[in-house]
């Protein structure tokens, strides 16, 4: 698509740029609830106040609020603040299949609230294969393309959300090359969210290829589907491997529909911003009076080797 | 029941009656063509003196005029033409086929046209002489039919240098663009600075914005009815011209007798042939890339007698982009050797191919069988390979994506024209087009993957039949009422639409004439398009068991007249309604092949009113036009904008226009086109705020893009656009031809026109501002015409 762009610029013999003054009217900021709830965490969440589009000092955190936390309509908490816009509970962890309603006041600002129900379901997975291929990489080392293969299976009363992360956790090793033959020195060890793919068309460009995939059950729902997941890694020249042989650990995620379409809009929006001449995508918020969104999801860990 | 029965009987043979003769009746018929040039003329003037009785030539140039037994006095007139005036005796069916000169001293003959705007009963029409066409400025110099109407009033030009069309708030999908009764579907070359028409081979542009006769149909917005010449049938003849961007060549003359001629003309652009040897010295020859477009116009037609013609015409156009780039490597040691290429390519164009047959049954009965196929293509491409040798031997690697998408379209038409007196002219005919969709397809290809991903082809039929008549009720009065039935027939599903037209015209005191219409249309086709501006990755899509077709309705009230015999002046008025148009979703694009295109638009409304003024001064030493706009363009979607109107990107509250040409000498020619319009409308963000991704669960680090809030689509004005393009011509008659140099300058007092808009942050004063971009600064041109 870049190459487009610049194609359709060829024309243009001198671009120009001019700074205009456009009217925008500026609004009383108001207050962005962001919180992920799920059932392994603390309830815990963020609170900031939006900016005017022309100001651009670093966002504000909102400090002296009063953050009320409701359980099926039943008063639950009262979170206690931390610094930097955080507020949480020092004991309670939400439960599956809850409904979760934040209420934020703050002085100068109009109470904001929003709900969530934490999903009920974790995945179900039914078998996790991997199938690899190990290529020389040209160099006298090896690369080895992996396709883990994910069967799961989606539950048909619910519309399902999903999310899927791969870590990956191995020693990546330093040497010293002043010597002959170079000699280890330093090993370090990383854990990290993978970048992969997915052997799939369904999933869109911008979806895939990063280290977390969002999608839905539209394609199969009440069904058995078979992610596969696609990642290679590197081994390193001869003898002088820059890492260990990682570990992976599959992140599976039931999330929540406000989860999913946060995720979404967020990444579309970023993915319009570059060309000027597409209308630009709304981010999803759950929150009223305010911005930001409260989300849920439940975690299933599936290791992988 | 039996009184109705009887008087619906009586009233037909009234009708019918009244469309025979009662006296002893004859018929003139015949060809009005250019003396010079054997060229039809569309639109000429056939009547009688005093009592002004008359009929207009159709687009083959066919006219028929049915009069009592008398001697009576006829005079043939065109715009720009001298008179004939002739006088007979009518006692049988006569064959009268006429030519006319070309005045060259428009000035000094009075040239009248008595079927002008205010005998008309059709409105919302205006037809632009190709001549007027080829004289006025023309960014870099190339004559370009589509942007001349978009000087004209309800014709917006969406961005600049863009010659898509919006006509009276509709996209640019909703145009019936015909090239000789072919439906064009992108018009557009260079990714929309220039249109795909060669001013060379036209012969003539009607363009119908509202008040639709019942013979169109299909689209909701316009119809764009463009002749091809039919080549000379004098003399040989040819024109060349050579510009800053592109040249072309016309050929036209008679083969073997006048009966047979043809016409031949060819356009390029070299700007990659200059650009090549520069782009590779530049990166030591690694490195090619360049653009392209052509296009090629062919008509061939044979006269077999008066009654039986034959024309066959072809058009061809393509525009390619394509770089390619190879790199070859070896490491010092000479162990490993690596080589590497790509290539990437982008390339659209359109192919459309007609056989026309005219029969004449009666001197009153003219028809016209046409089989058309039109077919548009878009592709885009990337190929990479790359290799490694070493002492192990040798590993490759390539992938490949291909992105394709297109509309085929076969398509046959019979039309009658039955002109049973001067009171009447009735048309009457059927069409049945067979489309092929494929709405996108993206292969690829790799190491680890070879799929392929998109939308499914489809095939669908659409068909049509209509009657109108164009019908003189008393002297005041003129009504053209008509019916036009279409259908279309997709996934087993058949959708049908009747829509009734009719307008009129009242003629009061003064000569003024008051006018009125009201039309339906339906289109069964849609165009995607994200970008707004009219790229050919825009998909043209059926109308499905999901998506139905597009409707409109439109009123308009006006009133015209002439002024002095040299000025036309008129004033629209219209509303306009649409129903069913399609927007992709927020953020839904045409390269993410996950799903059916079905899945990813959004269906809604339109609406859009106004009015347009329009004062035209067709002869003299000056001549042009001034127009203006006034006019409102909204749509409503449920799922955008949380289900409230917005303005159209091209609402546009003001648009003024004005163009002259004006004659310094019998060489030197001086023309200038200024034109205003109100900012486009474009959605800005005003709030921005935190956002959060925990996708991370918190583990390692956290990332907290800025999310931007927009208070609704559209809210905000770019700047107003203006422009002043200015030209000056030299002609000479040389020994061997004549010549035509000719200087413009577009955007001569270089206005920074508003183009797209962007947030960014200045460090001087830093603050955030909107920054806007402007495409064509001052750009001057050069072009020589020679014409042998």
């Amino acid at each position: 698509m870049k190459k487009l762009f610049i194609l359709i610029l060829l024309p243009v013999l001198i671009g120009c740029e001019t700074v205009v003054e456009i009217d925008v009217p500026r609004n009383r900021p108001s207050l962005v609830i962001n919180s992920t709830l799920n059932p392994d965490s603390l309830i815990h969440i963020n609170l900031s106040e939006s900016r005017y589009i022309l100001d651009n000092y670093d966002f504000r955190y909102v400090e002296n609020a009063s953050v009320s936390v409701y359980e099926d309509g039943v008063l639950l908490d009262t979170l206690s603040h931390g610094a930097e816009g955080n507020y949480f509970s020092s004991s309670i962890k939400p439960k599956r299949n809850k409904d979760y309603q934040i209420l934020a006041s703050a002085s100068g600002f109009v109470d904001a609230s929003a709900e969530v129900l934490i999903p009920k379901d974790s995945i179900t997975v039914l078998s996790v294969s991997i199938d690899s291929v190990v290529q020389n990489n040209g160099f006298g080392g090896y690369i080895t393309y992996q396709r883990i293969n994910v069967e799961m299976q989606d539950n048909a009363s619910i519309n399902n959300f999903y999310s899927v992360s791969l870590l990956g956790e191995y020693y990546y090793y330093q040497y010293n090359y002043d010597t002959n033959p170079p000699t280890l020195v330093d090993s370090t060890f990383v854990s990290t969210l993978e970048y992969f793919n997915v052997d799939d068309p369904y999933f869109e460009d911008y979806n895939s290829g990063g280290t977390e995939l969002i999608f839905n059950d539209e394609l199969f729902n009440g069904k058995t589907y078979t992610l596969r997941i696609l990642n290679s890694y590197y081994e390193g020249d001869d003898g002088f491997p820059y890492s260990s042989n990682p570990t992976y650990t599959l992140l599976l995620r039931n999330t929540s529909e406000s989860y999913y379409l946060y995720k979404n809009t967020v990444s579309l929006q970023s993915w319009t911003s570059d060309n000027p001449f597409a209308q630009p995508v709304q981010v999803y918020t759950n929150v009223t009076n305010g911005y930001g969104i409260l989300s849920a999801y439940n975690t299933t860990f599936y290791k992988v080797n | 029941m039996k009184q109705t029965g009887l008087l619906s009987i009586l009233l037909l043979s009234t009708f019918f009656y009244s469309l025979t003769s009662r006296a002893q009746k004859h018929t003139v018929s015949g060809y009005i063509k250019d003396k010079n040039t054997g060229e039809v003329l569309i639109g000429a003037n056939i009547y009688t003196k005093p009592d002004l009785v008359g009929t207009t030539s159709n687009t083959f140039g066919f006219y028929s005029l049915t009069l009592p037994e008398d001697s009576v006095q006829i005079v043939f007139s065109f715009v720009g033409y001298v008179p004939v005036t002739s006088t007979i005796f009518l006692d049988r069916d006569l064959e009268m086929n006429i030519g006319l000169s070309s005045s060259i001293e428009l000035d000094e003959i009075v040239v009248t046209a008595e079927e002008d705007i205010q005998q008309q009963s059709q409105m919302s029409s205006i037809t632009v002489p190709v001549k007027q066409i080829q004289k006025l400025p023309a960014l870099m110099g190339e004559v370009d039919v589509l942007k001349v109407l978009q000087l004209l009033p309800g014709v917006q030009s969406g961005s600049e240098g863009s010659s898509g069309l919006y006509v009276r708030g509709g996209g640019p999908d909703q145009n019936l663009i015909l090239l000789d009764g072919v439906p064009v579907y992108n018009a557009s070359h260079l990714f929309g600075f220039f249109s795909v028409f060669n001013a060379d081979a036209i012969n003539n542009v009607e363009l119908i914005k509202g008040g639709f006769p019942a013979r169109y149909g299909g689209r909701l917005s316009s119809v764009i009815d463009i002749s091809m010449k039919e080549g000379n049938t004098k003399e040989f003849k040819g024109t060349a011209t050579i510009g800053l961007i592109a040249s072309k060549i016309t050929l036209e003359g008679p083969i073997k007798n006048e009966n047979t001629s043809f016409l031949v003309s060819a356009r390029r652009t070299y700007i990659d042939l200059l650009a090549r040897p520069i782009i590779k010295a530049a990166n030591d020859g690694e490195v090619t890339a360049g653009y392209y477009f052509y296009d090629l116009n062919a008509k061939l037609n044979h006269k077999f007698s008066n009654k039986d013609r034959l024309f066959f015409s072809g058009f061809l156009g393509e525009d390619k982009a394509y770089s390619k780039d190879k790199s070859s490597y070896s490491d010092p040691y000479g162990d490993y050797h690596y080589a590497y290429d790509d290539e990437f390519g982008l390339k659209w164009g359109n192919m459309i191919g007609a056989i026309r047959w005219n029969h004449l049954f009666t001197p009153k009965l003219f028809s016209n069988v046409t089989a058309t196929y039109s077919r548009y293509k878009f592709k885009v491409f990337e190929e990479s390979n790359s290799s490694t040798t070493g002492p192990s031997g040798t590993t490759t690697d390539n992938y490949a994506i291909a992105y394709n998408s297109g509309i085929n379209d076969w398509a046959a038409k019979i039309d009658f024209d039955f002109i049973p007196s001067p009171n009447h002219y009735i048309r009457f005919g059927v069409n049945g087009i067979q489309h092929h969709f494929n709405p996108g397809v993206l292969s690829y290809r790799s190491a680890e993957l070879d799929t392929v991903a998109g939308s499914f082809e489809k095939d669908a039929f659409e068909f049509a039949s209509y009657i109108e008549d164009d019908f003189k009720v008393i002297d005041a009065l003129k009504l053209n009422a008509g019916l036009h039935f279409s259908g279309f027939n997709v996934d087993g599903k058949t959708y049908y639409s009747f829509q009734p037209r009719v307008s009129l015209r009242y003629l009061i005191r003064n000569g003024i004439a008051l006018k009125a219409s009201y039309a339906q249309m339906a289109q069964y086709i849609h165009l995607l398009t994200n970008s707004g501006i009219g790229l050919p990755t825009d998909l043209w899509v059926p109308s499905t068991n999901k998506i139905e077709p597009q409707f409109s309705t439109q009123y308009a009230i006006g009133a015209a007249k002439t002024l002095n015999k040299t000025y036309e002046v008129s004033i629209e008025g219209y509303y306009k309604e649409m129903k069913n148009l399609i927007e992709y979703k927020d953020g839904a694009s045409f390269t993410s092949v996950n799903k059916d295109w079905q899945d990813k638009v959004e269906v809604g409304n339109g609406r859009s009113y106004g009015v347009e003024l329009f004062a035209q001064k067709k002869l003299g030493k000056l001549t042009g036009w001034v127009g203006y706009t006034l006019s409102w363009t909204d749509r409503q979607f449920d799922n955008i904008n949380f289900g409230k109107r917005f303005p159209y990107r091209y609402d546009r509250r003001h648009d003024i226009s004005i163009t002259s040409v004006y004659k310094l000498s019998d060489h030197v020619e001086l023309a200038g086109a200024w034109v205003f319009g109100t900012g486009n409308a474009v959605s800005l963000p005003n709030e921005t705020y935190m956002g959060t991704d925990e996708s991370l669960n918190n583990y390692y680090y956290s990332y907290q893009p800025a999310i931007d809030y927009y208070d609704g689509r559209n809210g905000f004005r770019m700047k107003n656009y203006h422009r002043l393009d200015f030209s000056i011509s030299w002609t000479k008659q040389k020994k061997n031809g004549i010549r035509r140099l000719t200087l413009g300058v577009y955007n001569v007092y270089n206005h920074k026109n508003p183009f797209f808009m962007e947030l960014s942050y200045d460090y001087q004063t830093q603050k955030n501002k909107f920054v806007q971009y402007s495409l064509m600064p001052i750009i001057p041109s050069i072009s020589y015409r020679f014409d042998f």
